[in-house]
């Protein structure tokens, strides 16, 4: 199972594709949202693309522990907030708690940032940071129009399904 | 069989070569580079060390690929021999051209008298890569056009002959859905047994364990 945790980036709109598209290769789906994820796309077109209920928010069911050593945590759209939090290890909403939680199984995890390239500019200490570390990989974002946009659902689908099978 | 190929390396050309007759025409064939690339995702996904060379193609080939360029059978001759002792596999999917131009023009030429076009036979790529590196599984293709099964495994068996290709991925074009540019094949995969596969889609046919190699 792959876990896809969409954040608050206007590339939120692909995740539904990228989940209907992960799921025809054979793979099962759980997806998580953020709150700034929620005000872009409504979870309920996640749950119709997953077939899942949606994680919004952790309640009894210690959700961010139950998800953390699945196949793999795929964060697509990563935001800047996202990836900085995971650099320094703040765990302050569902998707951060899950991601330190997975990295303490050793569970891969990939990044696929999207934001504007000034702020990707900005956070590139703390991608390296995670990159020497070797706690996570990135996709990298198409460059195009002074923004690092969302790489194709191919790329993203390919890079995936290698990561969990380089990690069995 | 998906440890099987983690971590080795795969070399695979795939597309039509285009050989120039002058500035702007040129000779070339209808490959899509479908196949090719459907056995490059294939191998990427179960985690092999993965180069193309890449020809004409019809397909869009995703940017997490390590590509080299090619667009003559000589480029893509060149790019091979240069490639092929570091490899572990090569699966040679790309149609190259049998013949090029003795000389190619370098300007416009003419079109308001007849031409006559002198061509002569290409090298051969797949017959030199085992006497560069006798260790590589090579895999081939062989394309015939209506001709039966048993002559098409016959023609199988002399490109392992004559090029030491361990596993030949042998078709008939002529069938329906089967030509060059279709989304499904029908092959015989041919090495000491032959083992046919039924009409289905190149990403299948990709799958089925046959293709990638036991050792």
């Amino acid at each position: 199972m792959i876990v896809l945790c969409v954040t608050g980036s206007i590339a939120a709109t692909e995740s539904i594709k990228l989940a209907r598209e992960l799921r025809r290769n054979g793979v099962e789906v759980k997806c998580f949202m953020s709150d700034s994820a929620c005000e872009i796309i409504h979870p309920n077109a996640m749950e119709f693309a997953t077939g899942q209920d949606v994680v919004t928010k952790l309640t009894g069911k210690i959700e961010h522990v139950k998800y953390s050593q699945e196949d793999l945590i795929l964060v697509a759209p990563a935001t800047a907030n996202t990836i900085s939090k995971f650099a320094h290890k703040i765990a302050d909403n569902p998707i951060s708690t899950l991601l330190i939680t997975a990295q303490g199984h050793d569970t891969p995890i990939i990044f696929v940032p999207s934001m504007h390239d000034s702020m990707y500019r900005a956070i590139k200490e703390n991608i390296d940071k995670i990159k020497d570390e070797g706690s996570a990989s990135f996709i990298k974002p198409r460059m195009d129009e002074g923004k690092a946009k969302f790489p194709s659902k191919e790329d993203i689908v390919l890079e995936s399904l290698r990561t969990i099978n380089l990690n069995k | 069989m998906i440890n099987m190929i983690k971590g080795k390396k795969i070399l695979i050309s795939l597309g039509g070569t285009y050989e120039p007759i002058d500035s702007v025409r040129g000779i070339t064939n209808k490959s899509s580079g479908k196949m090719g690339l459907a056995l490059a995702k294939e191998a990427y996904i179960r985690g092999a060390d993965l180069t193309l060379v890449v020809a004409n193609v019809s397909v869009e080939i995703p940017s997490v690929f390590d590509v080299i360029r090619v667009e003559t059978s000589s480029e893509m001759n060149e790019a091979i021999l240069r490639l092929v002792p570091d490899f572990d596999i090569f699966i040679s999917a790309a149609a190259v051209s049998d013949f090029e131009f003795r000389k190619k023009s370098d300007k416009k030429i003419d079109s308001s008298s007849s031409l006559f076009l002198n061509l002569k036979p290409t090298t051969k790529i797949i017959r030199q890569i085992k006497d560069i590196n006798p260790e590589i599984f090579l895999v081939g293709f062989k394309a015939e056009f209506n001709i039966s099964k048993d002559e098409i495994i016959e023609c199988a068996r002399k490109q392992i002959a004559d090029a030491g290709t361990d596993l030949v991925i042998a078709n008939d074009i002529s069938k329906e859905n089967c030509q060059f540019g279709s989304d499904d094949n029908e092959v015989l995969i041919v090495d000491d047994e032959v083992l046919t596969v039924p009409l289905a889609s190149k990403r299948e046919i990709a799958k089925s364990n046959a293709i990638f190699p036991c050792h």
